[in-house]
């Protein structure tokens, strides 16, 4: 079992990437089907990992490519819950793809998914600093794909503003790792984090090693869009249809936030970190989003450019969390990764599906409708989403901020306790207020409203649509009523992370 | 009407639900109410409102003659400089050892410089050529960093796989901007934006 088991990080990284270049050979439905037998397989080979990981007795994380990838509980678990939701998306929006673009510009998407699907394995697998930059850099290349799926002027300009940021965040992630090497003589980043604590320890090189650290930090956050670096993303996000934003806003910076933790928490030690003062850093960085993000969602009229800035202030709980500097932090981070990439792809579907409902084409007004049946059911499932996003108890972001809150009155120090809770609440109140609005006006219309007012044919294949929304919603829920499990799966995780 | 709807209509609760509703009604508890009627957009109107909305985005993005707009792109960039300097300055700070500078120092402290000079130009400059060159000038700082670290080397196979990748992603930039040079006959990337505000505007 040991040895078959070895293999599956590698596994999943060729995978898909071996995979996703075979897909130039199909068409369309064929790629789409390959596409999802490729998640399917992920999927198990994941579940398989982690399932292993957590009954075997001898809690040692897999090494595979002679330590060039290694895989824990936590990393098996991100990766598995990535390759469901991701599922759930692919299948629920693979409509809006038939819709918004030709066969061949289908069969591309599907590549680049593929391909970015392998680059985002890989950095949750990895254990080494230049193999991370490599993969970033990969991941990159097929975001700008995706984004030039939007074949207009506008598709080109988005595309070239997205790899202007990303590359000055490359450029700084590259010279932190050169910094690092230059002063630790390591490139894995499980014996970083000895080489690091001695180096501390003697007092030699201390601004560098702190700057270093620091850079490697910006450049993970640069690349990841996180607030207030989002403004190369924004409008592709903007432009994107509704499987491409899910794919962009949720699961690539949850990619890139999983390889900072892993960093922050592996490679320096979080309470080394937090000695650099570096955790400061992303504590400011992150209430910033937390409080500013949401400011701006409650500001919307458009329900796209809502969720984009909710996506971004879900990011900053997660640096929030990160910079509190403590294990709990960390773990509560974690758990907020996990429910953003649970809550927001259900809330960008429904809205989809609402819009379609009522005439637009994507990009939904906030007076969209809810009339016919399965953009009733996508009503729903925006509130269940909304719920979520706001964080009502029994939903996945309640237990999220629940274990923020809890993480940052119990080791954050007085100052940052303070700061965190006030940032939760304003978060919170005004996600109320901005997805309250937008419940309010979904459903405050009359059914006739929706039923002549909205265009015959919804983008997406309803049953498969519906059925995924149900998944999501069930998804989100067993998150939120389960999170003490998994909050103890995460810290089991941290344990050999 | 009944007693308890009257009541109910006057009390704090119902106005705060309405506010947050959005709805301002005049003729609200004064005529009775009906159901609206479904709102259907003929392709004329629609074409007239998007036109409509596309002249507002560019006013509202028109920095020739928008003085707020003007004032706000000029304060982005300097805080974006600020930005540029204080990290540059911060490098600086870290890379030069109280004892003074050796030969590697010397060398890496150039490789700072080039960096700080290309990081500047990609980020601040609008013209996408100078952009690349700013790519160019940055990769060259980063990697003669990486040539001169004098107290680990940085392992040859490991440096090359970089320097491949960043090669990869500066080809991937350089058809991209060749593309918009090809369909726009610009480089400038406000005047992309202007062009292809334009473009929308005459064909929403």
């Amino acid at each position: 079992m040991m040895g078959f088991v070895r293999y599956i990080p590698l596994v999943c990284i060729l995978l898909p990437l071996g995979f996703g270049v075979l897909t130039v050979l199909f068409g369309r439905m064929a790629a789409r089907v390959w596409h999802v037998v490729i998640l399917l397989a992920e999927g198990m080979l994941s579940a398989t990992l982690f399932f292993y990981l957590l009954t075997e007795e001898e809690c040692v994380p897999i090494l595979s490519c002679g330590g060039a990838f290694r895989a824990g509980v936590l990393e098996a678990g991100a990766a598995l819950f990535l390759c469901v939701v991701l599922l759930f998306t692919s299948v629920g929006g693979q409509g809006w793809l038939d819709v918004a673009l030709s066969e061949p510009m289908v069969r591309r998407y599907y590549i680049f998914v593929d391909l970015l699907l392998g680059a985002l394995m890989a950095l949750f697998y990895t254990d080494g600093l230049f193999a991370a930059y490599v993969f970033a850099e990969f991941a990159t290349a097929c975001i700008c794909g995706l984004i030039l799926l939007d074949k207009g002027g506008r598709g080109l300009e988005s595309a070239i503003r997205y790899l202007i940021v990303s590359l000055l965040g490359s450029g700084l992630l590259l010279l932190g790792i050169s910094m690092l090497y230059d002063l630790t003589g390591e490139l894995r980043l499980s014996g970083l984090g000895e080489s690091v604590a001695l180096l501390y320890a003697q007092g030699i090189y201390r601004r560098r090693l702190a700057f270093g650290v620091g850079l490697i930090c910006l450049g993970v956050m640069v690349k990841g869009a996180a607030y207030p670096f989002h403004m190369g993303v924004f409008r592709a996000y903007e432009r994107a249809g509704v499987p491409d934003v899910v794919v962009l806003s949720c699961f690539v910076p949850g990619g890139f936030l999983f390889l900072l933790a892993k960093f922050l928490y592996r490679a320096v030690g979080i309470t080394l970190a937090a000695e650099l003062k570096v955790t400061y850093v992303l504590f400011a960085f992150g209430i910033a989003g937390v409080v500013f993000c949401m400011i701006y969602a409650a500001a919307q009229e458009d329900m796209r450019r809502m969720l984009v800035f909710s996506c971004l202030a879900q990011t900053g709980c997660v640096l929030m969390g990160l910079g509190i500097g403590t294990v709990s932090g960390v773990s509560a981070a974690v758990f907020q990764m996990l429910s953003q990439m649970s809550a927001l792809p259900l809330l960008f579907l429904s809205c989809g599906e609402l819009s379609s409902g009522c005439g637009g084409s994507g990009g939904a007004r906030t007076d969209a409708g809810s009339s016919r049946t399965g953009v009733k059911l996508a009503g729903v499932s925006f509130a269940a989403g909304a719920c979520s996003a706001v964080g009502m108890p029994l939903f996945s972001g309640f237990s999220a901020k629940l274990l923020l809150a809890q993480a940052a009155v119990a080791g954050g120090g007085m100052i940052k306790a303070v700061l965190a809770l006030a940032g939760i609440v304003l978060n919170t109140v005004f996600g109320a207020v901005c997805f309250g609005r937008a419940l309010v006006r979904v459903f405050a219309r009359t059914s006739s409203d929706g039923a002549e007012g909205g265009t015959q044919g919804a983008a997406m294949e309803p049953s498969f649509a519906r059925l995924m929304l149900v998944f999501m919603v069930a998804l989100d829920l067993a998150l939120g009523c389960c999170s003490r499990i998994v909050a103890d799966w995460i810290e089991a995780g941290l344990g050999i992370f | 009407m009944g007693h308890f709807d009257e009541r109910r209509r006057r009390s704090s609760a119902f106005r705060m639900r309405n506010w947050y509703r959005g709805e301002k009604d005049p003729y609200l508890g004064r005529v009775e109410m009906k159901p609206q009627k479904p709102f259907k957009e003929d392709v004329a109107s629609m074409k007239r409102r998007l036109h409509d909305e596309a002249m507002l985005e560019r006013r509202l993005r028109d920095t020739e003659n928008n003085a707020a707009l003007r004032r706000f792109s000029k304060v982005s960039e300097a805080v974006s400089a600020v930005f540029a300097v204080v990290l540059v300055g911060a490098f600086l700070y870290a890379v030069i050892p109280a004892s003074g500078l050796s030969l590697a120092g010397g060398a890496q402290l150039a490789a700072m410089v080039l960096f700080g000079v290309g990081f500047l130009l990609l980020l601040l400059h609008k013209n996408l050529m100078k952009k690349l060159i700013g790519l160019g000038v940055m990769d060259a700082g980063i990697f003669l960093f990486m040539a001169c670290t004098y107290i680990n080397r940085v392992p040859v196979g490991a440096g090359l796989a970089c320097a491949c990748v960043s090669v990869l992603i500066f080809v991937l930039m350089a058809w991209l901007i060749a593309q918009i040079r090809r369909r726009y006959h610009t480089l400038d990337l406000d005047e992309l934006s202007a062009l292809l505000e334009k473009e929308e505007v005459e064909n929403p």
